[in-house]
């Protein structure tokens, strides 16, 4: 089963990546931030997605960062009908910005407004239910698509609460790239994360085209 | 068959091409830089009558301001082949046209006679008729110029066999009536009246049909095309399984099913035949006529029917832009399956693009460890520019990729 996780930065993809070298899985990413001619980041992060959904592609997970909370919104509300439509499970791993309901309701507003925007030529109606899942680092969205009143594909969000420095303690200005790596990583040591994740990107938590 | 050395002189635009091909061959280049009229020139050696594919413009075929033009190859261990080609002056290929023209023109007359049951000519009375054509036509076409009638003649050297090649307007010089005149001037009118009508009729036939201009093509004698250098141009796929027995459009009609299906071409894709297509949509089926179906579909149908059952094995097969209104997704599955069909069936391909998608695709995250070993010892790519060409093997293509697609780009 393939699985697409579009986050914010590269720590994200750090951890995500960190997380999974647990598990049997085949993982490839791709990092914005990282690329060495930014100017051409989308030809080649459409090569990139296009070959990961090939059937013959040897990944089953990719993990990708956007640079930023807005060119991830930008970017999912834009590319989520294709990827739900090509990718068995795609997962949106973002910073809620706070950590009380609030933040969470502003999420699913936004998310669902965006992604109708976009697609608003053919009727498509976002509904974001849940949380399907939470603790006090991380919540479970799953989001259904709806194209002409009919149910087309879905996503799930996680949520990190408020964001990924604040559980990971990282100091911004301070902390070194080592070290910020470091905090991410004993971060999978925390059960309740390990195990949110472990549920909700291992388990039987699937999403299927209906 | 295998080409392991092509050299092309004064082609049409080419002035100079020299290439040890491998078994895939990419040519690529800007439009203008001569892709397609490489392929043309392979296709031509190979098969001298494609010459007729040109029409009036064949002549045109040898590169501007030059007398002659010539395509060479080794093949299968360095047997050489080749094909020259000569303007010639009108003057030496006259006289041999004015007695084909004529030859053939009779020939067609007592052709479409022996039809009529009515025109049962006696010996004695077609000998006459006959003598009656080649005196008036003869006298008809004895003061015209060959400059004026005749297209530039080329002689065509066929790996020593010659041949002659030229288009004329020489028919549109025939007048008809002065022939029905001489023959009914010339037989006492009771005794053919009752044919007259008919003869009248025949006459008319060669210039009319199959005679209009422009008369010609090959003088005389015909060379021989090789069946094993071939074009994929018709992709309809009902329009080829007219050509094929029962049996085999079976085979293919399943295979093309299974190919789909495995390699996921289409989404909610039930079975497929010439007419139809099914799908499933919660459970119930329905039919899409193929006709309604995409052209990049078509296209990538059209060539798995020529390609998927070895039809091609050990020949050469020429493809201009295959990739063309194709979907990336496509593009890819199109590369793999090129791959694969000149690894299990050793077909050697002479392939057109200024696609992207589809050259990266050879050197895409996906392509397969055995592919890849395949590719660096059986791929090529031919970069052509205006008045050169560079050839890239895998490594090289690979290395210098970002070069090769900028020049896809621009004008």
């Amino acid at each position: 089963m393939k699985q697409i996780l579009l986050s914010e930065g590269k720590y994200d993809v750090f951890l995500l990546e960190e997380f999974f070298r647990e598990y049997d899985y085949c993982l490839d990413t791709f990092v914005r931030e990282e690329l060495e001619d930014s100017r051409h980041h989308r030809t080649q992060q459409t090569k990139k997605i296009r070959s990961f959904i090939e059937r013959r592609s040897p990944y089953n997970v990719l993990i990708k960062s956007e640079g930023g909370k807005k060119n991830l919104l930008n970017f999912f509300s834009t590319e989520v009908r294709y990827l739900v439509e090509k990718i068995k499970k795609v997962v949106l791993v973002i910073d809620l910005d706070s950590d009380d309901e609030e933040g969470l309701g502003k999420l699913k507003e936004k998310l669902s407004e965006r992604i109708e925007d976009r697609h608003s030529g053919s009727g498509c109606k976002v509904i974001l239910n849940g949380p399907i899942k939470r603790n006090e680092y991380l919540v479970a969205l799953e989001g259904c698509i709806h194209l002409r009143g009919s149910p087309f594909g879905k996503f799930f969000v996680i949520g990190l609460k408020p964001n990924l420095e604040d559980i990971a303690g990282i100091d911004r200005e301070g902390n070194n790239k080592e070290t910020k790596k470091e905090k991410i990583k004993r971060l999978l040591d925390n059960d309740g994360i390990s195990n949110f994740l472990e549920e909700v990107l291992t388990g039987n938590v699937l999403t299927e085209r209906t | 068959m295998k080409i392991e050395k092509l050299s092309v002189e004064d082609f049409k635009g080419l002035k100079s091409v020299d290439l040890e091909p491998e078994n895939i061959n990419l040519i690529t280049g800007r439009n203008n830089t001569g892709k397609s009229s490489l392929l043309e020139a392979i296709n031509l050696l190979f098969n001298p009558t494609y010459i007729s594919e040109f029409r009036n413009n064949y002549s045109n075929i040898i590169r501007e301001k030059k007398k002659s033009s010539e395509i060479s190859a080794l093949i299968n261990k360095n047997k050489k082949t080749s094909l020259r080609l000569e303007k010639i002056p009108y003057e030496d290929i006259w006289e041999e046209v004015l007695i084909n023209f004529i030859e053939d023109y009779i020939g067609r007359i007592k052709r479409f006679s022996d039809r009529y049951e009515n025109l049962d000519w006696d010996e004695e009375e077609w000998t006459n008729i006959e003598e009656i054509l080649q005196q008036t036509i003869e006298n008809q076409l004895e003061d015209l110029s060959p400059s004026d009638v005749l297209d530039q003649p080329l002689k065509i050297i066929k790996d020593q066999k010659h041949f002659l090649y030229v288009l004329s307007e020489i028919s549109a010089f025939i007048e008809r009536k002065e022939i029905y005149d001489k023959l009914k001037n010339e037989f006492e009118w009771d005794k053919i009246k009752n044919k007259y009508q008919e003869l009248r009729r025949i006459i008319h036939i060669p210039t009319s049909f199959r005679f209009r201009d422009p008369y010609g093509g090959f003088i005389d004698q015909r060379p021989n095309d090789s069946k094993e250098v071939r074009v994929i141009k018709e992709l309809d796929p009902r329009k080829l399984a007219k050509n094929e027995d029962d049996e085999k459009v079976a085979v293919k009609t399943d295979d093309i099913e299974d190919y789909i299906k495995k390699n996921e071409l289409l989404n909610d894709f039930k079975s497929f035949n010439l007419n139809q297509l099914v799908f499933t949509e919660n459970g119930e089926k329905y039919g899409v006529p193929y006709e309604f179906m995409g052209d990049g579909f078509k296209t990538m149908v059209g060539i798995l029917w020529h390609l998927l059952e070895g039809d091609y094995e050990e020949e050469v097969c020429l493809i201009e832009e295959p990739e063309n209104h194709m979907h990336p997704g496509y593009t890819r599955e199109l590369v793999y399956f090129l791959i694969d069909i000149s690894k299990e069936y050793d077909t050697q391909f002479f392939i057109t693009t200024h696609d992207r998608d589809f050259i990266e695709g050879f050197f895409g995250d996906n392509i397969k460890k055995d592919e890849k070993d395949y590719l660096k010892e059986n791929f090529l790519v031919i970069n052509m520019k205006r008045d050169y060409h560079q050839a890239f093997s895998y490594e090289d293509s690979e290395y210098h990729i970002e070069e090769l697609l900028k020049d896809l780009r621009g004008i």
